[in-house]
């Protein structure tokens, strides 16, 4: 199974399985940042295209890493 | 863009057992010879403005930011204010990453100015903190710490935090760690491992006193992350970012940290010293020269401009090549494709390579559990920037 396939079966799923809550809560804080990117592309793009030969990271938001983040644009 | 700005360089009023700026590169403690003039923040949000982004972060970072004072702070956020008054299409936000020994009610005023995002420093339960974190005085700073979070979440403001791991760190039960941040009521953190670069005899000596065993360390973060995984439903939730870094990536979403990008993020996190030199990254090392420029004598969005990032990534490639790390398969998973570990003087293979492996089979094991309950098979996952992805750029 496709990592779409699963993102699409969990995001839909009522399942009590453990795990679950914390697996949906992080994708739709990735979903968030790709929303937010420059090219405006929101992440199914990526997953369809899978062609990171084309990333630019100038178009996407990236945080340095071991510092806070957690308070930026994502609300805005 | 996100920014790492060092107001007051190195200074800090901590001493900090493991702190690797005490041996950093030798043109970066050059470069904090004093405090930085308010004007080379007009000069990067005159960059801001040119740049294509929308969306940029200033993060305070030191040393200690909160040494620069609070008048520089607060006409600090009024040119960030001003800023966003007149560019409506875009945004800068601001964060702080401080010790927060010296928060007080005047503090916390100006940070609600904001909105601020302020990140604590605090390494776990007070044993743990005080080992490593002590002040001038080799007085542990554990309960000014704590003070000051309670401080923080009485005016309604959330910090998050970051925690170093260290050996001793390693010997508590991951339960137990996970839920002293839970209790003291953090619900964003991130965790940095200890591990030593060997660029220096000091730092030779730090490794010594805190660099956690491979194998133990692999062990705590693993049980960490099943903590992290199966507690979601509890209300005291704490996120662990590099947890939640993890499960996207195998998911096929695009890291957004910038040492999970093998090496092409290098000098899109700039870090600007109070004389408006401006380095690639925070990082320490004298293995390599990471100045892009200076403020004092060109723009900001000349200093980052591709062209320049290009030359930086062509040289960084060379490192992770050798290290094997675009045949890997994790590149992108994998936290440590980062410049520090590549040019670290030390061989870091067989510390880093062997714990990154076995922890990212964990999250995968888990994740095909769970799929396996919701929907009956397994997931084939993808790396992101696998192979020649990244190695033809």
């Amino acid at each position: 199974m496709t990592p779409n396939t699963f993102i699409e079966k969990l995001m839909q799923s009522d399942a009590t399985v453990p795990g679950t809550q914390i697996l949906k809560r992080t994708l739709r804080r990735f979903c968030s940042f790709e929303s937010l990117s420059l090219s405006g592309k929101p992440h199914h793009d990526w997953m369809n295209h899978r062609d990171y030969n084309q990333y630019n990271p100038a178009n996407h938001t990236i945080l340095c890493c071991g510092w806070t983040d957690w308070h930026d644009h994502r609300d805005s | 863009m996100f920014i790492l700005l060092r107001p007051v360089g190195l200074a800090c009023q901590l001493r900090c057992g493991y702190c690797y700026y005490k041996s950093g590169h030798p043109q970066l403690r050059g470069s904090q010879t004093k405090k930085m003039d308010i004007s080379i923040v007009d000069s990067i949000l005159e960059g801001f403005a040119k740049l294509p982004e929308k969306y940029h972060t200033i993060c305070l970072h030191g040393g200690e930011p909160l040494l620069m004072g609070k008048k520089w702070f607060k006409q600090f956020v009024g040119k960030i204010h001003s800023f966003n008054e007149k560019n409506t299409e875009k945004r800068v936000s601001i964060a702080i990453q401080t010790n927060a020994i010296d928060i007080d009610d005047e503090w916390i005023e100006l940070f609600k100015l904001g909105p601020i995002g302020v990140s604590v420093s605090i390494d776990g339960p007070q044993d743990i903190h005080d080992f490593a974190r002590i002040d001038g005085t080799g007085k542990g700073t554990y309960e000014r710490v704590i003070a000051s979070i309670q401080s923080l979440k009485k005016a309604k403001i959330e910090p998050s935090a970051i925690a170093v791991v260290t050996k001793y760190t390693t010997l508590l039960k991951p339960e137990d760690y996970y839920h002293f941040f839970s209790d003291i009521g953090l619900r964003e953190i991130d965790i940095a491992p200890y591990i030593e670069t060997g660029d220096s005899k000091i730092e030779e000596s730090i490794r010594i006193s805190y660099e956690p065993d491979p194998m133990k360390l692999s062990s705590f973060v693993k049980g960490l992350f099943d903590v992290w995984l199966f507690d979601s439903n509890s209300d005291g939730f704490v996120n662990i970012r590099s947890f939640e870094q993890t499960v996207a990536a195998l998911l096929g979403y695009i890291p957004t940290l910038c040492n999970r990008q093998g090496g092409l993020a290098c000098g899109r996190t700039p870090c600007i010293m109070p004389d408006g030199t401006v380095f690639a990254c925070d990082l320490e090392t004298d293995q390599i020269d990471l100045r892009l420029g200076s403020l004092v004598f060109e723009k900001f969005e000349n200093i980052i401009r591709p062209e320049r990032l290009s030359q930086l990534h062509n040289y960084i490639k060379q490192a992770f090549l050798k290290l094997g790390c675009y045949s890997c398969g994790l590149l992108g998973l994998c936290a440590f494709a980062c410049p520090r570990f590549a040019f670290a003087k030390r061989n870091l293979s067989s510390y880093c390579c062997p714990f990154s492996k076995e922890f990212i089979n964990h999250v995968r094991n888990r994740l095909d559990c769970i799929s396996k309950e919701i929907c009956g098979d397994t997931i084939e996952f993808t790396t992101p920037f696998k192979g020649t992805a990244a190695n033809s750029r």
